[in-house]
């Protein structure tokens, strides 16, 4: 009987240490980037840890995407999603505008990158390691995150926010062409 | 013994409990993860320093390897400019933040301005970078301030509001002589106090004069010839003689084109 309360315990906890990773209560599929138009802060459904503040600070939302490659038979898939139940904002009552157009261009850079996969992919005459390849971009994606984080510092810089926006839109609209997630080979 | 174990591991927590709050380190009101503060952290952090700094303690100084990165940061122009040169910012938010960082400054000047038994300051280096600071934040002010003025007015052309811009950019160049003026605690100060002084004071009055040419430096040069008098540093003087040659250039230019 013992042993049976422990399982159900740690099943239980298990459960609610996944909640913060997934909010599994509120959940909602994830959004491809063709969709971005459609999210506003409602859609940051994931949980924060009590007390998690970004650098002291409620006043900033945290946003979760990916860049997701699958190869299927005689083409490639790389898509860009937006993840509902594992986005968030420090603070419930935040709703800038401004905030959240800064956490939608972390989701255009990750486009971007996504973009430029693609585009090696098309145009690469050679065998597809596409592992390698999510690898690398992964890694630019990363790098670029943090450069956009460092210099509007989340936003509070509006001038560089307003620069990143021009330079991001500029990326995207120069792989206009690779803006289908499929990659026909 | 499962008494014993149940009391050994109460005993931990009670005690791993008591060592970190006994634990020293930095007020969390000091928001040091921060790249950039705004004025409510700067509050946080100047009251933190004047309320809770325990009396056998000193006030966050160079000195201090702890607390020397929480000086170096309160004095950090990046960290105004920052906000006052975003031209995508609005002119009100950034008055209404240039005016908080106005009083902030006045009022750390005001905390670091203690001195000794001796009659020499206890934080001389620290308080020659507050007035350096100030001398870094006042144009910004009232620049902003005579921004939003021509802004708002129906006729930025108008005697009227040209008298309150000169007006406000004559206030600035008072401050400035309070700056001047401030050497008159020479002794109070150290030799690295005294250099520091030498050079922010030569830069801040070499670059309002740059800046405002048009401005009235009479007082400014009344100040400067006296206050000259009674400097013994050599490299303070060589800082006023420069200051002193760049007012009477620009007066004297004034004077030619009047005569045109």
């Amino acid at each position: 009987m013992g042993n049976k309360i422990i399982i159900i315990l740690s099943i239980v906890a298990l459960f609610i240490a996944m909640l913060w990773d997934i909010n599994l209560l509120e959940y909602e599929f994830p959004i491809p980037h063709e969709n971005y138009k459609k999210i506003t802060f409602d859609n940051f459904t994931g949980l924060n840890k009590p007390g998690n503040t970004l650098y002291g600070q409620k006043e900033f939302a945290f946003i979760s995407t990916e860049l997701r490659t699958e190869k299927q038979e005689n083409k490639y898939r790389v898509d860009v999603l937006f993840h509902p139940a594992r986005s968030y904002v420090y603070k419930k009552n935040i709703r800038g505008k401004e905030l959240l157009t800064h956490e939608l261009y972390h989701f255009h850079i990750t486009e971007y990158c996504g973009r430029l996969l693609r585009q090696t992919i098309a145009s690469s005459k050679n065998k597809i390691n596409l592992s390698e390849l999510e690898t690398k971009y992964l890694e630019i994606e990363n790098q670029m995150q943090k450069q956009y984080d460092y210099e509007t510092y989340h936003s509070y810089v509006l001038g560089e926010q307003n620069r990143w926006q021009a330079y991001i839109d500029s990326c995207l609209e120069s792989l206009k062409d690779y803006e289908s997630p499929i990659i026909e080979k | 013994m499962r008494i014993l174990k149940r009391n050994s591991l109460i005993l931990a927590i009670i005690l791993s409990g008591i060592l970190s709050a006994c634990n020293g380190g930095l007020s969390d009101k000091f928001h040091m993860e921060k790249r950039y503060w705004d004025l409510s952290d700067y509050n946080e952090a100047v009251n933190q320093i004047k309320y809770f700094t325990k009396e056998d303690e000193q006030y966050p100084n160079y000195s201090n390897p702890e607390t020397s990165p929480v000086f170096k940061k309160i004095v950090s122009i990046e960290n105004v400019s920052v906000v006052l040169k975003d031209e995508a910012l609005g002119l009100s938010h950034k008055n209404k933040f240039a005016e908080g960082m106005f009083k902030l400054q006045q009022d750390l000047f005001k905390t670091y301005n203690k001195i000794d038994r001796q009659d020499k300051f206890v934080y001389p280096v620290e308080l020659v970078d507050i007035e350096d600071f100030g001398m870094k934040v006042q144009p910004l002010y009232f620049q902003l301030g005579n921004d939003q003025i021509v802004k708002n007015a129906t006729d930025p052309e108008s005697a009227e509001v040209k008298r309150m811009v000169n007006g406000n950019v004559q206030t600035m160049v008072g401050n400035f002589v309070n700056n001047i003026n401030f050497i008159r605690h020479e002794e109070a100060l150290n030799e690295e106090a005294k250099k520091r002084y030498a050079e922010t004071i030569k830069d801040n009055i070499t670059k309002l004069i740059s800046d405002y040419p048009d401005a009235n430096y009479t007082s400014m040069l009344s100040a400067v010839k006296t206050i000259q008098k009674r400097i013994k540093d050599a490299e303070i003087k060589k800082s006023f003689d420069h200051i002193q040659e760049l007012i009477t250039a620009n007066i004297e230019q004034k004077e030619k084109k009047t005569q045109e």
